[in-house]
């Protein structure tokens, strides 16, 4: 699913948080935020996600415009920074709750996707309980566990330590491979270099550069 | 479909697992029962059930300034609505800057997130009333006191309904003591549930208590919380509030509330609190 930002600028109160800004991004790529904390990297997946709408210009999904012709892009997973799950359940029940919604997958693929982020063992245990890397963990499973078109990945390296780092890496390189366009921010320009077909630097709300790290291996 | 998903998951999140300020209730029922009981044995009345609501829910005679009359609030009719309105203040923005936010985009439209919402804005109102009403009840069946709703003039003692009254010897006042003041939380709920996605939910819950408070202090078809104190009742005095007409705008109220809160939340900024 292509996802196109034309002219696209974002107010909150009174401060500009997105400027002008146009991207394309192509189908089945995976495509790199990168900047530092408040550059904009969250809101532009906020607007992708269409949870908020831009102030002008558009956002638009396989030609569809978020806000006007779509609410919500019809299939996508989302894990923005500190995702928010319910304390007195477990990861499990967690995910149980979040895939009732659409109904499409069952226990056994909850369970599957548990396994690929590492948390077969502790799926029964409450989120409270849950270390800053668990928890980030699990916010990637509910992202990808549908097998979403779109996978929104926000910082989703923070708080991991390396076999979650590599883990992270292998889940970006599998979900573009199933298909999935995959966008990411990560304020470590390794990893972006490393998985992401495109990069687009943001600074102050405006797009600062884009580039693409394998263009050479092309 | 999905509507009854949120509406099921809202009633387990935002009613059951809330048992706790249902408790907090009860217990300010029993204490108000338990000191209703204590003054009315002093002096040898019995009251019926109806007149210990009456106590409860009755509110406070219409307010007219003079000399050595200072205004006193209706405490325990304020702590009734306020307490219900403080407990249903959080669930909302809460559910919509954590979880919620991994739910809605799940469901394709906002809207139905929305109405779910203004749902379990209603039913956890009604639960409040319902528990609140179980309790007396049982109170009442464990006292030996008579299951009536009807107040004889005996009940003027503890809330005196001020000049203008219309003469009665029995009254039976179900809709001013069952569905008023319930109406009356839930429009202020929904008043209360739209300001708290508009503006911020602690300027919500002070807009509802300052309406409230007005309400005592002042009586006028304006202020809603007027329709909610029996004693104000045009079936108890002769200016007094017609119960048709609150009815008429509580719900007017609440499905405002509920179409302004659709129409803005259609374009409403889903972000976390930090942001």
């Amino acid at each position: 699913m292509a996802i196109i930002f034309k002219e696209v600028t974002k107010v909150i109160g009174n401060s500009v948080v997105i400027d002008n800004v146009d991207i394309i991004i192509p189908s089945n790529q995976i495509t790199g935020f990168k900047g530092i904390n408040g550059s904009g990297k969250t809101m532009l997946m906020r607007l992708i996600a269409g949870l908020i709408y831009p102030t002008t210009g558009t956002v638009s999904i396989d030609g569809k415009v978020l806000g006007k012709d779509i609410t919500f892009p019809p299939s996508i997973g989302v894990m923005l920074e500190n995702p928010a799950f319910l304390n007195g359940y477990t990861g499990y029940e967690n995910l149980c709750l979040l895939a009732d919604i659409k109904s499409e997958i069952d226990s056994d693929r909850i369970k599957e996707v548990l396994n690929i982020v590492g948390l077969t063992e502790n799926m029964n245990k409450k989120y409270r309980k849950y270390s800053l890397g668990m928890k980030q963990r699990l916010g990637i499973a509910a992202a990808i566990m549908e097998k979403p078109d779109i996978v929104l990945l926000d910082e989703p390296t923070n708080s991991l330590d390396e076999s979650g780092v590599e883990m992270v890496k292998k889940i970006v390189k599998a979900e573009k491979e199933r298909g999935a366009t995959v966008v990411m921010s990560c304020h470590d320009g390794e990893i972006l270099d490393e998985l992401a077909d495109e990069v687009i630097e943001i600074k102050n709300g405006k797009i600062a550069g884009r580039y693409f790290p394998h263009e050479s291996e092309r | 479909m999905k509507y009854f998903k949120f509406l099921r998951f809202d009633l387990r999140e935002g009613i059951l697992k809330k048992y706790k300020s249902y408790l907090a209730l009860a217990c300010l029922i029993l204490i108000a029962f338990l000191d209703i009981q204590t003054k009315a044995e002093a002096v040898g009345n019995k009251l019926t059930l109806g007149e210990y609501m009456f106590c409860i829910y009755g509110g406070i005679k219409r307010y007219v300034p003079t000399m050595g009359d200072p205004f006193k609030a209706p405490y325990l009719w304020l702590l009734n609505h306020l307490l219900i309105l403080y407990f249903t203040l959080n669930y909302t923005p809460t559910d919509l800057n954590g979880f919620g936010q991994q739910t809605i985009y799940r469901s394709g439209g906002r809207l139905t997130w929305w109405f779910s919402k203004c749902s379990w804005q209603i039913i956890a109102s009604v639960m409040y009333y319902a528990v609140s009403w179980l309790c007396l009840g049982a109170l009442s069946a464990l006292n030996g006191i008579s299951p009536s709703l009807e107040i004889t003039p005996t009940v003027f003692i503890y809330v005196p309904p001020g000049s203008g009254v219309v003469p009665f010897d029995r009254l039976n006042l179900a809709s001013e003591l069952l569905l008023l003041p319930l109406l009356t939380t839930v429009s202020l709920g929904m008043l209360q549930l739209t300001l708290s996605i508009i503006i911020k939910p602690q300027v919500a819950y002070i807009a509802s208590a300052a309406i409230l408070i007005m309400s005592s202090h002042t009586q006028s078809p304006l202020l809603l919380g007027n329709y909610a104190m029996a004693v104000r009742s045009d079936r108890i005095i002769t200016e007094g509030m017609n119960a048709s007409a609150g009815i008429v705008s509580m719900i007017a109220l609440s499905v405002i509330c509920a179409a302004l809160g659709a129409l803005k939340f259609r374009k409403y900024d889903i972000l976390c609190k930090e942001e």
